[in-house]
């Protein structure tokens, strides 16, 4: 069973008096453990398309499968409940809580669910990502005291703190130095391996398009290009 | 819980200048509120004390009536408008026995209100209020005065004191100074004509409570006041007439001298003048003062007794003997005098809150610019799994720290200013503020009430400030997470 499925997605916007078709009708499924690109320039819609499969944006026409499940009739409430539980987000802009540490940040989501409490299990999994991403001796610092690649790394662990089945992460290198992302690339590619999440990124950087083992590509709003390099 | 608190402090110590413009607002408000309310509660409780325990009584009985009269006689406000003349206590003796049998009754003393003008031939005349008393039961229920010239009036005796500050103001405009000894030509327009009444000034007395009000209060002899407001017998009691006097005392004065009355073909000579009204036996005892008549009783009840308990029980007791009198409170008895004071704290209470709203508004400002603000973090928190109800506990935590830290410094400024302006006392030499305020030395105190009404205060800005930035934050789409920035 897919673990994401677009069903003849379409996504318009109203723009003053014209109608702007971000996304024309694509239909696609991903499979968990994917490292997957949804590739394309600049308006070609896969920042909509990111935003539809992680539930903070709707499709006007057609279907939006999470584990099987179509999202169209879910309420806010629901949405949230399920992007909580299932999604896990890594932002361009790293979008970290400025008055919250490192830790902080990283079990922020775990406070916002239904079993809200920190128990051992969870700290210790707290720990093992800070050791992941590299930041045990950054813990208590507050995102303006750490680099971008600092940050994004909060992110990851942010992200992956929940266990969710996908991870989005829409352009996560575009604000950072060549290096910096590659380290961060690879970081994602290790936890993409080791714990078996997909990984969904939205991007025009040609390195995350090599290493992903299943590539989207969009023009103007459809789909041209949906295929699994060999040997990836 | 736990998170939210973390971040709202967080927020509201990292945005310093913005947490500083409107905790000031809310300290400053609050600062004032609290001062200004606590120097009107000590001012009314002045009032009420210099009141009750030197002029009022904490009851005061009156007969009943539709308009309103104070210990005074008629009610301030309606000072020049309510010519009526104060009604007089009906079956005084059954009043009397019912406020003898008051558990609670520590003394009680009686009184006549009257006002008239001091003669002062050629220089004018000078208003005088007047309380006809029986000095040995009124001075000994209320220690209001200090003699300092000559003495106290003895009961049954003809004469007046009068207030030292009031004979000065007299010398002063009207360049007339009255002496001890000398006589007081008091004169008074009555339901029944002007009267004139002559009494000796026997006592020049200071009050113990500076009461601005009552310096134009002088005590005379009940029956000297009796006369000059005309209460003469039947104000007090019905008196029955025959058909023949009610017919001449229901005539009009067109009457007396119409066509019928001349008589002709006698000789002037013939009449005898000394009979010519007749039997005035009638008129005569409608003419002689009422010694029992009186228009108010002042009632002291013992320390720590409820007088609003004791009021509802003695107008029970007067309703089923069916007297026609009423018990009134300390307020009622003082009339406008302490009446201004509540007026004043409302007119103060009114400005406080038209600021209130102005500040409420300047906070809901700096709120709303702080939500925009913080729109890609609301819309990242939503993003990540914050439902709605989460975003609104974060941004009414914040609002209510805010309010609720500031306003107990507020509370902690305001009691530390009450505390330095009770050590220093405010001087007050204004006539009319000292009447508003109850005392020529102001000095507030600080009370649960104030503390209590400031709390109310603050969580009234807290609660009233999130409601519109909270539904904005609410509205923030987990978009904003990726759109903004």
């Amino acid at each position: 069973m897919s673990i994401v499925e677009l069903k003849d997605a379409k996504k318009f916007y109203a723009l003053g008096k014209t109608t702007v078709e971000a996304v024309k009708g694509v239909s696609f499924q991903i499979e968990q453990g994917d490292f997957i690109s949804i590739a394309g320039p600049s308006g070609s819609g896969k920042s909509t398309i990111l935003n539809m499969i992680g539930l903070i944006d709707t499709p006007t026409e057609g279907e939006v499968f999470i584990q099987g499940q179509s999202v169209r009739l879910l309420k806010d409430r629901e949405l949230t409940r399920l992007r909580h539980d299932t999604i896990g987000f890594i932002f361009q802009s790293f979008n970290l809580i400025p008055v919250l540490t490192t830790r902080e940040n990283i079990e922020f989501p775990l406070l916002l669910g239904k079993d809200n409490k920190l128990t051992k299990e969870r700290r210790d999994y707290i720990d093992f990502l800070i050791e992941e991403v590299g930041l045990a001796d950054r813990q208590k610092n507050r995102p303006n005291e750490l680099s971008g690649g600092q940050r994004q790394r909060v992110a990851i662990a942010r992200a992956l703190v929940t266990k969710p089945v996908i991870v989005l992460a829409d352009e996560p290198t575009a604000n950072l130095d060549s290096a910096t992302g590659d380290a961060i690339l690879q970081l994602m590619k290790k936890v993409n391996r080791d714990l078996k999440t997909t990984f969904i990124f939205s991007t025009h950087d040609a390195k995350i398009v090599d290493l992903a083992d299943h590539i989207i590509r969009l023009k103007d709003g459809l789909v041209t290009e949906n295929y699994k390099p060999v040997g990836v | 819980m736990g998170t939210i608190l973390k971040i709202a402090v967080r927020n509201l110590t990292q945005h310093k200048v913005k947490t500083l413009i409107v905790g000031a607002l809310i300290t400053v408000g609050i600062t004032l509120t609290f001062i200004g309310n606590s120097l009107f509660e000590s001012a009314t409780q002045g009032v009420k004390k210099s009141f009750s325990e030197n002029f009022t009584g904490e009851v005061m009985i009156q007969a009943k009536s539709d308009k309103k009269f104070s210990l005074f006689g008629f009610d301030e406000v309606a000072f020049g408008g309510n010519d009526d003349p104060t009604p007089v206590i009906q079956k005084y003796d059954q009043v009397l026995k019912v406020v003898r049998a008051l558990p609670q009754l520590s003394s009680f003393t009686t009184q006549v209100a009257g006002f008239g003008f001091i003669n002062l031939d050629p220089n004018g005349q000078a208003f005088s209020l007047l309380f006809g008393i029986e000095p040995e039961s009124y001075f000994n229920t209320f220690h209001s005065v200090r003699i300092l010239e000559g003495r106290m009036l003895k009961n049954g005796e003809i004469g007046i004191m009068m207030s030292r500050k009031r004979l000065n103001q007299i010398a002063k405009d009207n360049k007339v100074t009255i002496k001890l000894g000398d006589e007081v030509l008091l004169n008074a327009f009555s339901s029944r004509g002007p009267k004139i009444r002559s009494v000796p000034l026997v006592g020049i007395y200071e009050y113990l409570v500076p009461t601005q009000a009552l310096e134009v209060v002088s005590f005379v002899d009940v029956q000297t006041l009796r006369a000059l407001d005309a209460m003469t017998v039947g104000t007090k009691d019905q008196v029955s007439v025959d058909a023949a006097t009610q017919s001449v005392l229901d005539a009009s004065a067109d009457d007396f001298f119409g066509a019928q009355t001349v008589t002709k073909g006698k000789s002037a000579a013939n009449v005898d003048l000394n009979n010519i009204l007749g039997d005035k036996s009638v008129r005569n005892a409608l003419q002689t003062i009422d010694s029992g008549a009186w228009h108010n009783i002042l009632v002291r009840l013992k320390a720590g007794s409820d007088a609003t308990a004791t009021i509802g029980a003695l107008n029970a007791s007067f309703s089923a003997q069916q007297l026609p009198v009423k018990a009134v409170g300390w307020k009622a008895a003082a009339g406008t005098t302490a009446a201004l004071t509540d007026v004043a704290q409302i007119i103060f209470n009114i400005v406080i809150i038209i600021l209130a709203v102005v500040a409420v508004i300047i906070i809901i400002n700096t709120l709303v610019i702080s939500v925009m603000e913080r729109t890609s973090e609301i819309g990242t928190m939503r993003a990540l799994g914050a439902q709605k109800p989460f975003i609104r506990r974060l941004f009414v935590a914040e609002t209510l720290l805010l309010a609720g830290f500031f306003g107990l410094v507020g509370i902690v400024l305001g009691s530390l200013g009450v505390a330095g302006i009770n050590l220093v006392g405010i001087k007050i030499d204004n006539d009319f503020l000292q009447i508003l305020f109850g005392s020529a030395n102001l000095k507030p105190h600080l009370s649960v009430n104030q503390i209590g009404l400031a709390l109310v205060y603050t969580l009234f800005i807290g609660m009233v400030s999130w409601i519109y930035p909270v539904s904005i934050a609410l509205k923030v789409s987990p978009l904003k997470a990726i759109s903004t920035e």
